[in-house]
């Protein structure tokens, strides 16, 4: 037998566990803190749920039920949600409040890490449109960041609808297909080729074309302005700018900037975009935005702003700072010449909330002694008729 | 500090020529080193001097802000880096090359018995299976010329800048794939959390090559 494992799985040994579920815990406190109420959906659903196109198709851990549906590990959590509230939750009185914390799994070895199986953390805000919604969840994620302690991140603000907006003039679909590709694969050379060859207005290919323009500070909103005639971007970029000044009200420690150029790869985003990233990462911290069409595919039409947070991310952020813990032994080591002795005192220990190991190898004092040091439990009791000794 | 992944070679003079024109005394670089890292701190820049092929994982990993690397290197790696500029250097194309005495005279020559011997397996399967040829590829490091010549592949996929090597070992290229030329790359979070700076160089590079042209 092989003592191995796929690739991009991996064990987590008792201080691994430990440091994790700190973490978890921190986060689920922010959970309450918010007002969230945690779900958990099912490891692996239909496969259908999940598909949205050839890609998805290709990440996804398929397989056969006994009957021969096709079902699928989740590969995210905000789809299976959906479908829960579309489902179990369609007469719970809106908006609601979720969160999750829970494993991910996907074929895409292409990220840094290359984990197939990741942690996410997330929540989602579900039966409200309004910009304060879109502020709550930014400013939310950036308290998740805190209270694991990753500070300095910084959160990036787009819009899709602005980017679809320009888009309405470009009349060509392969055009349109390759500019939002090059978008999403950050391509700005390849870009400028497609955008400059297209259809669009000149005043848009110039806007598209000098992408650096696109990111910034809140006067990135009015230098766009400026210099696009497109109402329904007028319109985003209002939405974008109201977004904005809510979050900052939040005074979340987080900065915040605005990145016009931001398009993600899941089709569902409908509204405000945004991502969160700390310098020591070269990759996502955070992802999330508004997806005001998903509920409608499960029958019921719902507006939803969510997000995801990647804990090994942040877990590798901390651990280069030096800040992962070591594993805290409070366990007292037990033996004694009379075993029913020591497991009476185990029991009465354990009554009072403390955590003791008990010998099963009836040991001496002095091997007891040794075997606790070598196992790095401090304190220690040998029990025998004549009394207890303690050290 | 920027740190930039650059390739060692005649294609890092070609760079730091540039950077000295947009203002970015570099002179550091020409000296003869065995160093890995060298820093030009009066440009506010570390140089990270790695194998073509690891600039794209380097910059991804964000072990480097910046990357100088080939759209060939860049297309094969299949890496998530933003790609920002055309540096419009190191031209060169790749192709489909096959022995002259096979009579091969265009791709869909090839059948599905074809072996292809490339450096760019990627690259060439892709190239391939989008014109419905089941080729066969041949993942090589080195001297892909000698594929045909030793009866190792049918055809080749490889880079050339004019040619030569290509008439010297008797193949003929029969298709061009792409062109390719050095791009300036850049990891997505630096590009984000560094954009000043970032953006600063890259308007400098941008007025460099607009004179140039």
């Amino acid at each position: 037998m092989r003592a191995q494992t796929p690739r991009g799985v991996k064990d987590l040994l008792p201080a691994d566990v430990q440091w994790k579920q700190q973490l978890e815990a921190a986060i689920r406190q922010e959970f309450r803190s918010w007002g969230y109420h945690e779900v958990a959906t099912p490891t692996f659903e239909f496969f259908e749920t999940f598909n949205r196109g050839q890609a998805t198709f290709e990440q996804a851990y398929t397989f056969l039920d006994q009957d021969g549906q096709l079902l699928a590990l989740r590969s995210d959590l905000t789809t299976p949600i959906a479908r829960m509230v579309a489902s179990r939750l369609r007469r719970a009185p809106k908006p609601l409040r979720l969160a999750y914390a829970a494993n991910t799994f996907r074929y895409d070895s292409s990220h840094v890490g290359g984990g197939r199986e990741r942690c996410q953390a997330g929540a989602e805000l579900v039966g409200t449109g309004s910009s304060s919604a879109d502020a709550e969840t930014i400013a939310f994620a950036s308290a998740l960041l805190a209270s694991l302690g990753v500070a300095e991140v910084q959160f990036d603000i787009g819009h899709v609808q602005f980017f679809h907006s320009l888009m309405q003039d470009c009349h060509s679909k392969t055009d349109r297909v390759s500019i939002r590709q090059a978008l999403i694969q950050q391509d700005y050379v390849g870009l400028q080729r497609v955008v400059r060859a297209s259809g669009l207005p000149e005043q848009t290919k110039d806007l598209l074309c000098d992408t650096d323009r696109l990111r910034g500070g809140p006067e990135v909103i009015d230098y766009v302005r400026q210099r696009t005639d497109c109402a329904e971007a007028w319109v985003a970029l209002d939405n974008l700018s109201e977004i904005y000044r809510t979050t900052e009200a939040y005074g979340a420690a987080s900065q915040l900037h605005i990145d016009l150029s931001m398009v993600k790869t899941l089709d569902y985003y409908t509204g405000m975009v945004f991502e969160g990233c700390a310098p020591q990462m070269g990759s996502m911290l955070v992802s999330g935005g508004r997806y005001d069409g998903l509920h409608a595919q499960f029958g019921e039409d719902l507006p939803a702003v969510g997000f995801a947070l990647e804990l090994e991310a942040a877990m590798q952020i901390l651990e280069a700072q030096g800040r992962r813990p070591k594993l805290t032994q409070d366990t007292v080591f037990a033996a004694g010449d009379d075993h029913s002795l020591v497991v009476k005192y185990a029991a009465e220990q354990r009554a009072a909330g403390r955590s003791v190991e008990v010998d099963v190898d009836g040991l001496s004092l002095a091997e007891a002694q040794h075997r606790a040091a070598e196992r790095g439990l401090v304190h220690g009791v040998y029990i025998s008729q004549s009394g207890l000794r303690t050290w | 500090m920027l740190r930039i992944a650059v390739a060692k070679g005649r294609l890092l003079a070609a760079f730091a020529e540039m950077l000295e024109n947009a203002g970015y005394p570099c002179d550091v670089l020409e000296k003869e080193t065995r160093k890995l890292v060298i820093d030009a701190p009066s440009a506010g820049l570390r140089f990270i001097l790695a194998k073509p092929t690891d600039v794209p994982t380097y910059v991804e990993y964000g072990a480097a802000d910046l990357g100088v690397v080939g759209k060939d290197t860049l297309t094969e790696a299949q890496k998530h880096v933003a790609e920002l500029l055309d540096l419009g250097y190191g031209r060169c194309r790749m192709i489909v090359a096959v022995p002259e005495a096979a009579g091969i005279e265009q791709v869909t020559d090839l059948d599905f018995n074809s072996r292809v011997a490339s450096k760019y397996p990627n690259i060439a399967s892709a190239y391939f299976r989008s014109h419905g040829i089941q080729a066969e590829v041949i993942p090589l490091n080195g001297s892909i010329e000698l594929g045909p010549i030793i009866g190792l592949s049918d055809a080749i996929v490889d880079i050339t800048e004019t040619g030569r090597t290509l008439i010297e070992n008797g193949l003929l290229p029969i298709a061009d794939i792409m062109e390719s030329t050095s791009r300036l790359v850049a990891n997505r979070v630096s590009l984000k959390v560094q954009r000043a700076e970032i953006g600063r160089l890259v308007s400098g590079l941008q007025e460099v090559l607009a004179c140039e042209s």
